[in-house]
């Protein structure tokens, strides 16, 4: 029991590094920005414009989370081993498997926030551009506001405390997210004077919570690669990775009946078709819970497998900066 | 009983195809006594920091044994009585002081209240209550090695490994970090020294291993080391009449056989510095931006 105050000590740390590093604000307001800026512009131009919003901002929410899973889990372990943090930590009684694993689970948490925040404004934006003729204000404007008052309030904060820009500008935009989207709940839509819950179309939700799971996986492979190898490289494994994964079944499954080394890749690669249900939401309406389960459990084991080779690296790691 | 106990032991760093590249430590032995200042002195890339990063697990040995408190280096039950202040200052930026202390003593297991009361006595200590809630990377590197400094105490450890203290230290803190020293030493600590500043090491240490080359060149206590004892050093008050000292000279030739060298005792720079600084701060209470003056020892490393 007392192993988890160290634990949870370096997991909060990570979770911390991850959400003050610029690059992390960068990638989440730009994704995040991107997807409430969709009704906007796509608003009164296309037919079926809420679908495409919807697609949109959900593809904007994973190729961000992406980038930040595999950007986030490299650095926050090359940079500690770089810097010497590491070496200090690990000078105390902790662990090299509990310092590995609750890196892991900071980023765990950072991912988690960023998943909040963009699924907040996933909602949000659908519910904007739900209507082709009209552009839904108690939507958009609190959205919208959030995103100007955040980094504006967090430039203060900083201006006043000296407090680090970048958290105070992601957990205010996750907390104006959460507000606007509570002003929203208040408010029935225009048209169809839908009031809460039928003015939010929830079925986002669990699409976002299946890649958040795929996101998971990114962020453990990425970080069991880090115990090797430098940013750069792990970045470009774990996109190529998951590339692969995204194609795997065209590419390797013609050849699955009769080669062992295309069922063999099938089977250690991630299967990202597995988790991005946009399409099949669309044909069935809603995802059983029994496939939401069984693609929780696919994601763990996945991951667990990542993190258990990563820990047996780190493990042999030398430390010596 | 050793706090650390090394036998034949050897550091060899390899390539990606596994080839020998640097052989930084070449089967050296050694043993510290616990409760003894033991100074660790070489040029750089002699193998001090690589033998340090053994010690606290973070390298492994290529061959030799090494023992640190009775239990294998990386042992996590041992390092909760070790305290570690590395060659740089590896910390978090963008923590405040107080923050870094309260994240090092939650990885100590300590209890919420005695954490407390240790940072706010380790803080005054080091001269830095004052800027306790301002984040580190704004710190010279003097203000930061301090910040080090605590956190390497905040256990109240038995073994204390100091990796070059002094380094961007003022004279003030480098007479701090060696009183530090001593009051350890006293509490029956085993402290754990490596520099290559050998006037520090000579005012606090009682034995020295010399590396070079990543081999143990000379190896002892400083007195078996530097006394000369072929030679004696008399020092008595100057006599107001020159007659009385001639006489002196004089005397000393005879019984000697030859004449002895004369010279005025000189003050060492470092406690007449520490005493003009006392003197100007004495007189000077306007408030600092950096490290006050050395307080006296925090009470629980006192105890």
């Amino acid at each position: 029991m007392t192993g988890a105050v160290p634990f949870c000590a370096v997991a909060r740390l990570t979770a911390l590094e991850a959400i003050r590093r610029p690059v992390f604000l960068l990638v989440a307001l730009s994704s995040i920005g991107g997807i409430l800026l969709l009704p906007l512009l796509l608003n009164y131009t296309l037919g079926d414009s809420a679908r495409i919003i919807r697609d949109s901002a959900v593809a904007f929410y994973f190729v961000g989370g992406l980038i930040l899973a595999a950007m986030a889990a490299g650095e926050t372990l090359t940079r500690e081993l770089r810097r010497g943090t590491a070496a200090t930590i690990l000078a105390k009684p902790v662990s090299r498997s509990a310092f590995f694993l609750a890196k892991a689970a900071g980023l765990g948490a950072a991912l988690f926030l960023y998943a909040i925040a963009a699924l907040a404004a996933t909602l949000l934006a659908v519910r904007a551009g739900a209507s082709d003729l009209q552009l839904d204000w108690t939507a958009a404007l609190p959205a919208l506001g959030a995103l100007l008052l955040a980094p504006a309030l967090a430039g203060a904060w900083n201006h006043l405390t000296r407090r680090p820009f970048t958290s105070a500008a992601f957990l205010l935009l996750l907390l104006f997210l959460l507000l606007a989207l509570g002003i929203a709940a208040a408010c029935p839509t225009p048209l169809a004077q839908q009031t809460f819950p039928s003015n939010f179309t929830w079925s986002v939700l669990p699409v976002g919570l299946l890649l958040f799971f795929c996101l998971g996986m990114a962020a453990a492979l990425a970080i069991a690669l880090a115990t090797r190898l430098q940013t750069t490289p792990v970045l470009l494994l774990t996109a190529g990775c998951f590339l692969f994964g995204l194609m795997a079944d065209y590419l390797l499954g013609p050849h699955l009946a009769t080669s062992f080394p295309a069922r063999a890749a099938y089977a250690i690669l991630p299967n990202v078709q597995a988790f991005w249900l946009l399409d099949a939401l669309d044909v069935a309406g809603a995802i059983p819970l029994a496939y939401l389960g069984l693609a929780a459990a696919y994601a763990a084991t996945w991951s667990a497998a990542c993190l258990a080779l990563g820990t047996l690296s780190f493990q042999k790691l030398e430390i010596s900066a | 009983m050793n706090a650390i106990q090394a036998e034949n032991l050897s550091k060899t760093f390899r390539d990606f195809w596994r080839r020998p590249r640097v052989e930084a430590v070449r089967s050296i032995s050694f043993a510290i006594p616990s409760g003894q200042v033991f100074g660790l002195l070489g040029p750089n890339g002699s193998g001090k920091s690589t033998t340090i990063k053994m010690i606290l697990g973070l390298l492994f040995p290529s061959a030799g044994k090494l023992e640190v408190l009775g239990a294998s280096p990386r042992s996590t039950v041992a390092k909760r009585r070790i305290g570690y202040l590395p060659e740089e200052s590896y910390l978090y930026p963008h923590l405040t002081p107080l923050e870094t202390l309260h994240f090092y003593a939650r990885l100590f297991r300590l209890p919420a209240a005695d954490a407390r009361e240790r940072i706010a006595q380790l803080l005054e200590m080091v001269g830095l209550t004052h800027a306790r809630n301002r984040p580190i990377g704004e710190f010279s590197k003097g203000m930061a090695r301090r910040i080090g400094l605590a956190q390497a105490l905040l256990n109240d450890p038995d073994l204390v490994i100091l990796d070059e203290p002094t380094a961007g230290l003022d004279p003030q803190g480098t007479r701090q970090v060696k009183n530090l020293i001593l009051a350890l030493a006293a509490r029956g600590k085993t402290v754990l020294l490596s520099s290559h500043l050998l006037a520090d090491v000579e005012d606090v240490c009682q034995q020295v291993a010399i590396l070079f080359n990543g081999r143990i060149l000379a190896h002892g206590t400083l007195d078996s080391l530097l006394t000369q004892k072929d030679k004696t050093t008399l020092t008595f008050p100057t006599p107001a009449d020159p007659v009385t000292l001639r006489k002196v000279l004089d005397a000393a030739r005879a019984a000697l056989g030859a004449a002895p060298d004369l010279d005025h005792p000189r003050q060492a720079l470092e406690p007449y510095f520490l005493q003009v600084i006392q003197q100007a701060s004495q007189d000077q209470s306007a408030s600092a931006s950096g490290a006050l003056p050395a307080a006296p020892l925090a009470s629980f490393l006192r105890e």
